[in-house]
């Protein structure tokens, strides 16, 4: 359980390290204001999402929380990978949409 | 006859009085050779240096919170895209820094706990140290009831053994039995420290703060915002130099100090995180001693408190990086 607990916070810290690290080079890789403010929404998502997990103290986990958990973890692979060239920057914002997502629902689960 | 009667009965008398002093006077070294006094004065000393180290680690924390807060307001204004702190994230920071001065406080007691077991060891102070533990139990158990139905049904557990009057017949009997309770305080401690994702909760919230500080700091830095004079001056007065005015004020003008010195901010982050961490990691071990340390008090062996020295240090470090930062040392 220890473990487990422990890869919740560190999968949503590192969905929103990911985020974070990269930003100043995803922003100017941006074409549009859409885009900026998406990605500008999925950075404040993702901050949330690490402070509340780390606030929660995450003290409990499930099968729901593994299923997530598994699908962030992949995500986060994901958008290691794509944050390398951000040649395609709307894929690049739709694989962090999913990995957000993914990361406030595992906090959303754990708290519960 | 009847006078002969009496004299056995006197004789009988005396004895049994004889008997019963012996008695008494065996009973009393016994018990006082049990206890080593002053080596249980010198725990009670490093157990308060212990609690009141601790306790300034998780409020240097607190302090290091409410400036990343201020890092993000800044880095709003300075940077594009950056977005200032919403209601939500500060009402999960608000949540942090409550748990932060829970363990605050519980160690503030355990400080207390420590002062009144030193006083039992000169003079009796039986009715401070169960004062004192009142109020640390009290604190922990508000720190577990903040951590979930589980964790708070374990301290119970552990903490079961702390309740109750410190009794004993005499002075080294009270200090034997208020070290077995400390013990079983320490242990309740060193649990709910240990539990789940402390750790990894607070080495994610520093590093995420340490993160942010160094974006600060960089962005400064690499605009031409900033002067790097305490770093360069710490650097080559040591070898009898001091850096011309001009070259510290056109420093991040010239390229190879501008990475230079990016990569010392780089450093002192990498520095300030191990630092965290080897402070968490030697709080664990300074209680765990502490533990180990009553218990051979309460076996009449010699304590070893050489290792706490270390693990204070260690602790310390932490606080003063932080205390420095915080002076904008």
């Amino acid at each position: 359980m220890c473990d487990n607990t422990n890869t919740n916070l560190s999968e949503i810290k590192r969905t929103y390290d990911l985020i974070n690290i990269n930003f100043d080079a995803a922003y100017q890789k941006c074409d549009t204001d859409a885009q900026r403010k998406q990605l500008v929404a999925l950075r404040d998502s993702a901050r949330d999402a690490f402070w509340k997990s780390i606030a929660a103290n995450l003290s409990d986990n499930h099968v729901l929380i593994e299923k997530s958990l598994n699908d962030l973890k992949t995500t986060n692979d994901k958008i290691q990978d794509a944050v390398k060239s951000l040649k395609d920057i709307s894929a690049f914002l739709n694989m962090v949409t999913q990995g957000v997502t993914l990361a406030a629902a595992v906090v959303t689960l754990a708290a519960a | 006859m009847k006078r002969t009667s009496s004299k056995i009965a006197e004789k009988i008398w005396s004895k049994i009085v004889m008997l019963t002093i012996l008695l008494f006077v065996v009973f009393m070294v016994a018990a006082c050779a049990g206890i080593n006094q002053g080596s249980a004065s010198k725990l009670a000393d490093q157990g308060a240096l212990v609690a009141k180290t601790v306790g300034q680690s998780y409020q240097s924390a607190g302090d290091d919170l409410a400036r990343y807060v201020e890092a993000e307001y800044l880095l709003s204004g300075i940077k594009p895209g950056y977005s200032p702190p919403n209601d939500e994230m500060l009402k999960s920071i608000d949540t942090i820094e409550k748990e932060l001065h829970l363990r605050q406080q519980m160690f503030a007691g355990l400080n207390d706990v420590y002062v009144s077991f030193g006083a039992l060891c000169t003079y009796d102070a039986k009715g401070e140290v169960e004062k004192s533990m009142g109020n640390t139990m009290q604190a922990a158990n508000n720190l577990a009831t903040m951590l979930g139905g589980a964790v708070s049904a374990s301290v119970g557990k552990l903490f079961a053994a702390v309740a109750g009057d410190v009794v004993g017949q005499v002075q080294s009997e009270r200090i034997k039995n208020a070290s077995a309770k400390i013990r079983s305080l320490l242990e309740g401690i060193v649990f709910l420290l240990e539990k789940q994702n402390e750790q990894a909760a607070l080495a994610g919230m520093r590093d995420e703060i340490a993160k942010e500080k160094l974006k600060v700091a960089k962005y400064f830095w690499e605009n031409d915002f900033a002067l790097a004079d305490g770093i360069l001056d710490e650097e080559i007065q040591s070898y009898g130099l001091t850096p011309k005015a001009q070259a510290l004020n056109d420093a991040s003008k010239n390229p190879y100090l501008l990475k230079g010195v990016s990569a010392v901010l780089d450093w002192r982050y990498k520095k300030e995180v191990d630092s965290q961490v080897a402070a968490y990691n030697a709080t664990i071990q300074s209680l765990r001693t502490l533990i180990n340390e009553h218990s051979k008090i309460e076996a009449g062996e010699p304590v070893n408190l050489e290792a706490i020295q270390g693990y204070m240090l260690t602790i310390q470090q932490y606080v003063n990086l932080i205390a420095a930062v915080k002076k904008g040392k």
